[in-house]
């Protein structure tokens, strides 16, 4: 049984959120708009929005996650509830396999493997309909990066091969996206270009989603292996999160670019130093996201239909199992659909 | 609950005496969306469905109190057409 | 070996799949993870509010209903009517334990397999000592270091343990 129900609510205008009769609403000069309780999983906040403890105690019951988004569409934070799936043993083991070089060895490449894969596989539909200009990067994607990875390598060395999968991958942007969205290299805090707008933000939402969905798992979020533990409270859902940028976040983009449904001169507010979104343009790319996450595809595992929003929770289910079962933890593939 | 198919979406009418709207209306409010004076709609799990439907028994007259649930497998089972406008746009993802 | 207190939904599951019964025993609990599941719960809260009696718990065991003759519990579907068997064997032995004697009653909501919705069962002597050796090796079970590997079956396609099992 699937259900595709969005369950996450975005707040984009200015209000308050409150408990109301046993349920949710936002509040603000527009009238009063209910949110079902029973039917929302996770609220995004994108604009200025006022919560008292009555509310987050509320929610909290529920288990309804809230994200909070500053003004440049970044994350700023999370609302994580009181959480209700706790397992000491899970918890135990997932130290121990952070401690154990050989574990997180594992994990870490098996995570930056998948995203190679993952890469190699969205820019494969580029190949296959003509574009031979990116054959060598696919080749190195496919060939060699495995054979790095199965060396015996320390942890810093990987990230620097996971740092080139991604180098490489945006070197050759230019020769897949419309002319219009050019890209010189990757900047963050802001983002100073149109596509590293799409980027950031579309990461930070992947982001809150994997959030969510490793709330309904065991694992504690704190305790990761590619990041750093103390990168963040959530840093788990940086290393699950990883192999889902490509299959959601740039198959997104690709296809809001190239189909001209996002375009520069009507979707973005230029700055001197920076690059945002503005509200329609973050409305649209939100519904696209939404639409890819929540679309249905039939997992090779499962043998049964699921959306890649699920599949993000299932590999939070192959972590536990690496874990409690010595099961490898092979993250999803775009390419088996496993 | 029907053997045959999991109905994921609902549109509910009611027509309740007017010292127990205010309960109906509270109820249908946790799980579907305000759609028009007394009509919700919404995507539902077959499991909330059942909640919603036990929570409704208790609340209402059975020989005074009328509501319609009709119910799809889906959102997209069926067509819709809007005349006017909908100032809440309930089902968008944003607010 | 540890001390591990046995609920009547670990003896049930023990019988039923060994592998969910070492998942739950070790708190990798996903209940909440299927529909189905959900649905059972929710009939068996209406089911228990219509009969007005709410739940009992005794110790760390959680009874349906008790009426002067009976210890009544209430299942979705017959199933899997033996598991419910020892569940309500267990709660029949704790309650003697307190000096109270009834016999058992499963109340079916939906009956598939079976042609009728009441099933008894009595604590007689062999029962109990079959009992007390089932709770030894469960929490024996229960103790070892990875569970069992899944084996696949239909009994499966309804479980919350699914898509953990399956993955």
């Amino acid at each position: 049984m699937v259900f595709v129900i969005s369950k996450t609510k975005y707040i984009t205008s200015m209000g308050e959120l409150k408990r109301k009769d046993n349920s949710i609403v936002f509040r603000n000069e527009k009238g009063n708009t209910y949110i079902p309780i029973e039917g929302i999983r996770e609220i995004v906040c994108l604009n200025e929005i006022k919560i008292n403890t009555k509310f987050l105690d509320y929610i909290s019951r529920f288990g309804v996650v809230l994200h909070f988004f500053n003004y440049y569409g970044q994350y700023s934070g999370t609302f994580y509830p009181k959480e209700n799936l706790i397992s000491g043993k899970i918890k135990v083991k997932q130290v121990q396999a952070y401690l154990d070089e050989n574990k997180r060895l594992n994990i870490c490449k098996s995570i930056v493997n998948g995203i190679a894969i993952n890469i190699h596989e969205t820019l494969y539909h580029y190949y296959k309909h003509g574009n031979k200009d990116i054959k060598d990067i696919l080749d190195w994607l496919r060939k060699e990066v495995p054979i790095l990875l199965e060396k015996e390598i320390n942890i810093k060395r990987i990230l620097f091969i996971e740092g080139l999968v991604w180098q490489r991958f945006y070197s050759i942007f230019n020769k897949i996206l419309k002319e219009e969205f050019v890209f010189n290299k990757r900047v963050k805090r802001p983002p100073d270009n149109p596509l590293n707008a799409l980027i950031s933000f579309g990461n930070s939402v992947i982001y809150s989603k994997t959030i969510t969905q490793i709330y309904g798992t065991h694992l504690d979020q704190s305790i990761s292996y590619l990041h750093e533990p103390s990168e963040g409270r959530f840093s788990l859902s940086l290393d699950i999160s990883e192999v889902f940028k490509p299959v959601i976040v740039f198959k997104t983009i690709f296809d809001c670019v190239n189909n001209r449904k996002i375009q520069v001169d009507k979707h973005f507010n230029k700055k001197l130093n920076y690059c945002l979104l503005n509200d329609e343009g973050r409305n649209i790319f939100i519904t696209e996201l939404e639409k890819r996450l929540n679309s249905v595809f039939v997992h090779k595992g499962l043998n049964r239909k699921t959306t890649y929003l699920n599949a993000i929770k299932l590999d939070g289910y192959k972590l536990i199992k690496y874990l409690v079962e010595d099961k490898k933890f092979v993250p999803f593939s775009l390419k088996e659909m496993y | 609950m029907s053997k045959n198919y999991n109905y994921n979406y609902v549109f509910l009418f009611y027509d309740v005496s007017e010292k127990r709207v205010q309960k109906v209306f509270k109820i249908c409010k946790k799980y579907l969306i305000h759609h028009q004076k007394s009509v919700f709609r919404g995507s539902i799990s077959p499991s909330n469905l059942i909640k919603l439907r036990n929570e409704l028994k208790r609340t209402i007259l059975s020989s005074e109190d009328f509501i319609s649930i009709i119910k799809l497998i889906n959102k997209n089972s069926f067509d819709e057409e809007t005349l006017g406008t909908d100032n809440k746009k309930s089902e968008s993802l944003f607010i | 070996m540890i001390s591990i207190k046995i609920t009547g939904t670990i003896i049930n599951y023990y019988i039923h799949c060994k592998r969910q019964c070492w998942l739950f025993g070790n708190r990798i609990n996903l209940e909440d993870n299927s529909e189905d599941v959900r649905i059972g719960k929710i009939l068996h809260e209406i089911k228990s509010q219509e009969s007005k009696s709410s739940e009992i718990s005794i110790d760390n065991i959680k009874i349906d209903k008790i009426t002067g003759e009976y210890l009544v519990e209430l299942k979705k579907s017959d199933a899997d009517l033996n598991s419910t068997k020892w569940q309500v064997l267990l709660y029949l032995k704790k309650l003697k334990e307190k000096g109270i004697i009834r016999k058992g009653k499963i109340e079916v909501i939906e009956k598939k397999k079976q042609d009728k919705k009441i099933h008894y069962v009595e604590l007689t002597q062999e029962y109990e000592e079959e009992l007390d050796k089932l709770l030894l090796d469960i929490e024996k079970f229960l103790s070892s270091e990875k569970p069992p590997i899944a084996e696949r079956s239909s009994k499966c396609k309804k479980c919350a343990y699914y898509e953990y099992c399956n993955i």
